[in-house]
């Protein structure tokens, strides 16, 4: 019963990492390629395009998940002091939630670009005479663009994340804070602050994650130099020449274990979470 | 007081959904020089182009709905044994298992497609939808695991022992007492894993080389190339169809949260 996941979640995903790592190792019989040597690492590590492409995808991720982890617990807080969780909130919550990349990407071109409404706006308060003067946020070298397209996709989840600790905080320990002469204020960053951390944490870890290896919207807004790991990746495994496959690889490879050390930092958080959450609707934490 | 503070919480959520509305503008634009903060003539000329068969927008619709369909099946029917095994079982190195299971959530799957292809091609699976299929499951289904896993855990075993202790076969436990209280559980899963294989652009280019024609494939090319008319009308195609849909299933089954 339990074969079918197993040959989906372990035995598809490993295997393909495996022969990716070979591929990337120099072994790529198609290609007449058999002697395995550390090669095409070296190439890629040593590519001048490599530091800026890293640097983007650090900027991009970091940015993003700091935007999405402020804006997202500062909307969990105040949803869960001002208002009663209804079914309105939820759709709110959620239609931004369900928000697809490519349109997330679209959105961003159409608001912030340098003919988007922002730039209108620049214009009729006199900021910006000609599209060339309002700021350059999409197809941008510093990658503007992307932050705030991820932003605006993990802002929601963030708050999704945070809200049932806000919640079961303010349950739990509102009343006799207020009681004891505490001011909302007060209250949210002594109390409420300390007790969501697990999931402010847990949320950002998943949102720098898929800042790090996501494609489509860098791949929409971005350059063509320098590109993030993974459409610098797939630019590579599309391109005719030969050995540009097993670089892909390398690329591909690199995104991979820098998820993998954030999958690690998760697991130790996702742990606290449940816990915690637990613990505060119990009313037992000190 | 209360009111407008509840509301202020409101439409600081609304404003995070509102730069989706000068999608639904250019959708019907003909023009709209700058610095013109609206449209300046109004078509309906990308919404043509989406009745029209040829452009693809529709079939791209109907194929990444009938795909995302299947994904979400194939992803609900593998997911419930280790699901159940997750949610209430007690066993030795069951952290492991979890953290086996819920790694594809992080380890992103075009790499692990990259190492396939050649395994695809050999299988006649490169350049089909059942290779997307496939792909797709390996980072969607640890969405459905933990959401089934969940709602196992919330349901514990009390029921069941009771239904059995009354005579239940195994079937009659599980679509009587097990399926119906984990609906809640089910469509939440179900809604991601729908959304996420609906979205999803890199696997169905890679895996499906340009035979799979899904909605964001259709679509990616007039992201690049700037028609602002017809990429609004194709983001709208994918984003705000599907999630009416989900909605209303969202408030059809919340009788039973």
């Amino acid at each position: 019963m339990l074969a079918p996941a197993f040959i989906v979640l372990v035995v598809l995903l490993w295997t393909g990492l495996g022969i990716a790592f070979v591929r990337a190792s120099g072994v790529y019989p198609a290609f007449g390629m058999v002697t395995p040597s550390g090669i095409f690492w070296r190439e890629v590590l040593g590519d001048e395009a490599f530091g800026p492409s890293l640097w983007l995808t650090l900027r991009i991720a970091g940015l993003s998940t700091l935007a999405a982890a402020g804006l997202g617990t500062a909307l969990a807080f105040l949803a869960a002091a001002w208002t009663k969780p209804t079914w309105r909130l939820r759709l709110l919550l959620q239609c931004p939630l369900y928000l697809p990349h490519l349109v997330a990407a679209n959105v961003v071109i159409l608001t912030l670009g340098q003919s988007g409404l922002f730039a209108r706006i620049l214009h009729l308060v006199g900021l910006a005479a000609e599209p060339a003067d309002a700021p350059r946020l999409v197809y941008d070298a510093f990658g503007w663009g992307s932050v705030l397209g991820f932003a605006l996709k993990e802002t929601p989840f963030v708050a999704v994340l945070v809200y049932p600790f806000a919640l079961a905080a303010l349950a739990t320990y509102g009343p006799v804070a207020r009681t004891l002469g505490a001011s909302l204020g007060g209250i949210l960053r002594r109390i409420v602050l300390p007790m969501s951390w697990p999931a402010v944490a847990t949320a950002a870890v998943i949102t720098f994650a898929y800042g790090f290896s996501s494609f489509e919207i860098p791949s929409v807004l971005g350059r063509t130099y320098p590109k993030v790991l993974s459409n610098w990746a797939y630019e590579l495994y599309t391109n005719v020449e030969a050995a540009s496959r097993p670089r892909a690889m390398v690329v591909g490879l690199l995104v991979v274990g820098g998820n993998a050390v954030l999958a690690g930092v998760y697991f130790v958080l996702a742990a606290r979470y449940d816990a915690m959450l637990t613990a505060i609707r119990a009313g037992k934490t000190t | 007081m209360r009111t407008w503070r509840a509301a202020l919480v409101h439409a600081a959520l609304a404003a995070l959904i509102l730069p989706v509305l000068p999608l639904l503008i250019w959708s019907f634009t003909e023009a709209w020089p700058w610095p013109g903060l609206l449209p300046t003539t109004f078509s309906l000329r990308a919404w043509r182009v989406a009745a029209d068969a040829d452009a693809g927008f529709l079939s791209g619709l109907a194929a990444s709905c009938a795909l995302a369909a299947v994904v979400t099946v194939i992803s609900l029917a593998i997911s419930l044994p280790l699901a159940e095994l997750l949610g209430r079982g007690r066993f030795r190195g069951k952290a492991f298992v979890e953290v086996l299971a819920m790694l594809p959530l992080f380890i992103p799957a075009f790499v692990a497609a990259m190492g396939l292809h050649e395994t695809l091609i050999h299988w006649g699976l490169a350049d089909t939808y059942a290779g997307v299929a496939l792909l797709q499951l390996v980072p969607t289904t640890p969405y459905m695991v933990r959401s089934l896993a969940t709602g196992f855990a919330l349901l514990g075993t009390r029921l069941e022992d009771q239904a059995r202790t009354l005579g239940a076969g195994p079937w009659q436990v599980f679509s009587r007492i097990t399926l119906p209280r984990l609906v809640p559980a089910i469509v939440l899963g179900s809604t991601f894993v729908f959304l996420a294989s609906l979205g999803e652009y890199l696997l169905a280019l890679l895996v499906g080389g340009g035979a799979v024609r899904t909605l964001p494939i259709v679509l990616y090319p007039f992201l690049a190339s700037g028609d602002r008319a017809i990429s609004s009308m194709g983001s709208l195609l994918l984003y705000a169809g599907p999630l009416v849909v989900l909605l209303v299933i969202d408030l059809k089954t919340r009788k039973y949260v």
